[in-house]
């Protein structure tokens, strides 16, 4: 996640990490999400 | 630093939602390839962004009703707040690194709260290395992450003491 978040610092992150770093954080905040609600 | 993460994708859905519009622009000059956006990065942030308005969305009678410890529940409703502070960066600034920040903060409460603290520092540690690089882009932010970081040091003393005491009571029950 942070090689990637650099990645996209940089501006070199590939079409697919970004996919992937933006499915990552919709994971993180819905398990949140999850934890906190009914 | 690139701030178009969702500008990109907000262009993309317009046209994919319009076709009158798609029709008006092919006179207009065509994307250069790096600024193509596949359909799965589209769908991915199309769920993202659902997410983001879910948890916007929530109140406070949304929160898990077995929860009955007072404090349990104060802790829950800040985590809430964080959480639309967080929906309001992203629909304000977009900034990526910002919201990774972010999410491995409130990862690292949810590794604290598994007792997993090793795995919850780690979280903290790359939290605050991209804290660092985005300090001077996205002054919110911080606010945002400190209370992330509160939080999270709040859980992980908590876990300590219970740890604490479990190792008490086991050293009992060798003693009985």
């Amino acid at each position: 996640m942070l090689e990637i978040a650099e990645k996209i610092k940089n501006q070199t992150a590939t079409e697919e990490e970004v996919t992937e770093f933006t499915k990552g954080l919709t994971a993180l905040l819905s398990g949140i999400k999850k934890d906190i609600t009914k | 630093m690139n701030f178009n993460f969702f500008k990109k994708h907000e262009a993309v859905s317009s046209q994919e939602t319009n076709p009158t519009e798609e029709i008006k622009n092919t006179t207009e000059p065509e994307t250069s390839p790096e600024e193509e956006i596949s359909p799965e990065r589209v769908e991915a942030l199309t769920e993202y962004e659902n997410t983001v308005k879910e948890i916007a969305s929530l109140k406070e009678s949304d929160l898990k009703d077995e929860i009955e410890n007072p404090e349990e529940r104060i802790a829950l409703s800040e985590k809430l707040t964080l959480l639309q502070k967080i929906s309001e960066t992203v629909k304000d600034h977009a900034p990526e690194l910002a919201i990774a920040a972010v999410g491995l903060g409130s990862l690292a409460i949810g590794l604290a709260q598994e007792g997993n603290l090793d795995l919850a520092n780690s979280a903290v540690m790359s939290a605050e290395k991209i804290t660092a690089m985005v300090a001077s882009a996205v002054t919110a932010f911080s606010a945002v992450f400190s209370s992330i970081l509160w939080s999270y040091k709040n859980y992980t003393k908590e876990q300590e003491v219970k740890d604490s005491f479990k190792i008490d009571n086991s050293s009992h029950a060798i003693a009985a």
